[in-house]
């Protein structure tokens, strides 16, 4: 359990740090000069959000068995649990409101889930940045409809983007087919949902705006339970379950590096 | 360390035809703190509704529990260099303890009064 609830706490702190850095960078050169603004607002927030979380891995660590000096310091550390599609700078706007609308709420609903959590720390943040993070979510949302409005290349563009971290978002919740019982995060209290109760609750989240703006991704909601399902399966053939995180396919033969 | 029982000093709640606002106790160290500012605003940080709890123990230990209003603050550091700059100030004061917390959520109704009109005046919509 400790080392389920280090990795929780460590996966989650990395994402903040790389998405506000990623979202740092457009501070001065998103499309208008109020998104530089908000790109810089919520830069602060997530890098907020990862200082009050890295803190909490030096009192876990020691418990999971991992070594102080080399995993915990940000400076030191020999591995960081961050997302591929967080670890290089977003190549356009587009990848940013796709980040900003999928990612973002994702890391979001590990909050939303730990709002009761057993794990005391996690819990009293959760409340703060629950508040903090509405705006990001309508922010994400309207930027993706703005987008899609447009329609030809970009609408083109914000699907290809948003297409480009779908998989690895769904995959980040962690493995399918766990019940309460056998995933250690919801059977210990930790989270109120096991991954696959995460998956359907961010669906359910985010599946209405993309249908809203008409941005063809593979989920559609089901006609008789109101569900959102997706209708393409998951790779987990190239999940990294050791960092969570998609292994990226290799240009020549498209199979896994 | 003193028990979350004895820190937990919230203030009152005031209600008036503008809004929920917090009114906070008067002894010598929430006095002292009402002469340190947030630097962003100029505005005491009692009446912005930072400091969560204040208790000077026999001691000689004065312990601070605050908050603030985002978990991205810049000015946290110096905020909290000056609330130990202004404390150690204080007759009986031999050090200073300042613990951040995140509960209860920084609110616009932790505002005093004053701070409220205060942010109000620098155009700071409350």
């Amino acid at each position: 359990m400790s080392k389920a609830l280090f990795d929780l706490m460590a996966r989650l702190a990395d994402n903040k740090y790389y998405l506000g850095r990623r979202y740092a960078e457009w501070c001065s050169s998103a499309p208008t000069l109020e998104a530089s603004v908000a790109a810089a607002a919520m830069a602060q927030d997530e890098l907020g959000h990862a200082r009050a979380l890295y803190p909490l891995l030096r009192t876990l660590a020691p418990k999971a068995g991992v070594a102080l000096d080399a995993e915990i310091e940000p400076e030191t550390r020999t591995q960081f649990f961050t997302m591929m599609a967080l670890s290089e700078p977003f190549v356009g706007w587009p990848d940013f409101v796709a980040a900003n609308l999928l990612i973002d709420s994702a890391l979001t609903q590990i909050f939303v889930a730990a709002q009761t959590s057993s794990y005391e720390p996690l819990e009293g943040r959760s409340r703060k940045v629950l508040q903090e993070e509405r705006a990001h979510n309508v922010y994400g949302a309207g930027w993706a409809k703005r987008l899609a409005r447009e329609g030809g290349a970009i609408k083109a563009a914000i699907e290809a983007a948003l297409r480009r971290i779908w998989d690895e978002t769904l995959c980040w919740f962690g493995p399918e087919g766990l019940d309460t019982q056998s995933d250690p995060l919801a059977s210990t209290g930790t989270l109120d949902a096991t991954p696959d109760e995460l998956r359907a609750r961010w669906l359910a989240e985010v599946g209405p705006t993309l249908v809203a703006a008409g941005l063809a991704l593979p989920l559609r909601q089901n006609a008789t339970t109101g569900a959102w399902e997706l209708t393409e399966s998951l790779p987990w053939d190239r999940w990294d379950a050791d960092r969570y995180r998609l292994r990226a396919l290799t240009p020549t033969t498209g199979s896994a590096s | 360390m003193a028990t979350a029982e004895a820190m937990e000093i919230t203030g009152v709640r005031v209600y008036d035809p503008q809004g929920v606002t917090t009114e906070y106790p008067h002894d010598v160290l929430w006095d002292a703190l009402r002469e340190v500012e947030d630097p962003e605003l100029c505005i005491s940080i009692v009446d912005m509704g930072l400091i969560v709890a204040a208790k000077l123990g026999d001691d000689g230990v004065a312990r601070i529990r605050l908050t603030y209003t985002a978990m991205g603050c810049p000015a946290t550091e110096m905020i909290e260099g000056d609330i130990h700059a202004r404390l150690m100030r204080v007759e009986g004061v031999r050090t200073v303890e300042v613990e951040v917390v995140w509960e209860p959520v920084w609110t616009k109704q932790r505002l005093t009064a004053e701070g409220r009109d205060a942010l109000l005046v620098s155009g700071v919509a409350v």
